[in-house]
């Protein structure tokens, strides 16, 4: 591949995932800056690597399997102090014109920051990234099995928050 | 609500957007889940909006920066509070230099190179005259500790700008008509002069007495005039 056309890719492969990778960041690492450092790292670390990568079409699982490869190493050294996610923005919305949708939205997200991650994670992968959950279970490293345990309590937790519920009586009525 | 509900209704709260024919059978059949994928879409119509939280202004110009330079480009908040110019330096990178390809920032990553960038970001810069005096040139230059002499002739700009994250003096000089930029990087100790350049800008590396300065200019047969006016217009303070 020449240099010019890596470059073409490369660009066209950050323009397509960064947004949804700083995203998923930002609600993994509670911080808009790390969420950046990272998305930053995990680019560098692809570019470096691109020749390498053998399938294409796997280049959105290969980055985000990065990014929380880079996530994890910021563990390895020291815990970082994570203050909950107060500097985002809530009243942003720009694919929410309607302003009682928008109160739900909002509504929606206080509720996610209740979220654990070990549910909150794959929520998000399967909803931005848009992945089965063979694949995040391939991302995450745990079982499909698993994955779909997370993805439903996530949701089931989430809408009994919503509801104001117990969510153990809501999980009971299904 | 029978065990078929219970199965189809964790199914779509595993995957909302399971379409499998056992599903939308039971789903045709059945009111309660009827209205139970209904309200579940509900939700999920406000789920994806809430989990995209805003992306900072220039985060992809910023990682393809970081990119071409071979290290994460510092955002706009880490960044001295005065120098909010990263994202629109780097779009202007994008848009300017490396979509018509005429910057080139090669494997190296030495700082005449981020010297070369950095005029890229402010290219509008090169055709500011402010005619600045010598005194104004020299209260930038004094926490730099070098003074600038008569010598140097008009004055267009100067101020400080980052470079490797620390403030430097940059100055635009004005070469009959032409703009010429200098800076001044204090940490950088080289004997070698250090020649440079891409397809719109020529540039020297020289060191000084104690850092180094950096000189660029669009002409390339007026570099070694430019050098040594350069060289003999500025002296190390005590």
């Amino acid at each position: 591949m020449s240099t010019d056309s890596k470059s073409s890719q490369f660009e066209a492969i950050v323009n397509a995932y960064s947004k949804d990778l700083y995203r998923y960041g930002l609600w993994l690492t509670k911080d808009s800056q790390v969420a950046e450092d990272l998305t930053q790292e995990t680019f560098l670390r692809a570019w470096k690597s691109m020749d390498s990568l053998k399938d294409p079409s796997a280049v959105k699982s290969w980055l985000f399997t990065i990014y929380r490869r880079e996530n994890a190493r910021r563990f390895e050294k020291i815990r970082p102090d994570t203050t909950p996610i107060d500097d985002i923005n809530i009243d942003k919305f720009a694919q929410v014109e309607d302003s009682f949708a928008k109160t739900e939205v909002i509504a929606v997200r206080e509720s996610l920051k209740e979220l654990p991650e070990e549910y909150l994670e794959p929520l998000i992968l399967q909803v931005l990234g848009g992945y089965t959950c063979e694949e995040i279970g391939e991302i995450m490293g745990i079982k499909p099995g698993a994955v779909m345990t997370r993805v439903f309590r996530a949701r089931k937790k989430l809408r009994a928050i919503l509801d104001g519920d117990d969510e153990q009586s809501e999980i009971a009525e299904i | 609500m029978d065990t078929e509900c219970i199965q189809v209704r964790r199914e779509l709260m595993t995957d909302p957007k399971n379409r499998a024919p056992e599903v939308l059978q039971h789903i045709a059949s059945c009111s309660s889940c009827s209205d139970y994928v209904q309200n579940l879409g509900h939700f999920e119509n406000k789920l994806d909006p809430a989990l995209r939280l805003d992306v900072p202004e220039g985060l992809e110009s910023r990682i393809i920066l970081a990119q071409r330079m071979g290290k994460k480009a510092t955002t706009p908040e880490k960044r001295f509070s005065d120098f909010r110019w990263m994202s629109m330096a780097a779009a202007i990178v994008l848009a300017v230099g490396l979509s018509i390809g005429i910057f080139k920032l090669g494997e190296s990553h030495g700082v005449e190179q981020e010297v070369l960038a950095h005029i890229y970001y402010e290219l509008d810069l090169l055709h500011t005259d402010n005619n600045l005096s010598l005194t104004s040139l020299n209260s930038i230059l004094h926490q730099h500790g070098i003074q600038a002499l008569e010598t140097i002739g008009h004055i267009r700009h100067a101020a400080n700008c980052p470079i490797d994250n620390k403030p430097v003096p940059h100055l635009i000089l004005d070469d009959g008509g032409h703009a010429i930029t200098v800076m001044y990087i204090p940490w950088e100790h080289t004997a070698k002069r250090t020649l440079f350049n891409d397809k719109r800008f020529n540039g020297v590396l020289v060191g000084a007495e104690k850092g180094s300065f950096v000189i660029v200019s669009e002409d390339e047969h007026s570099l070694n005039e430019l050098e040594e006016r350069v060289m003999s217009s500025f002296e190390t303070r005590i």
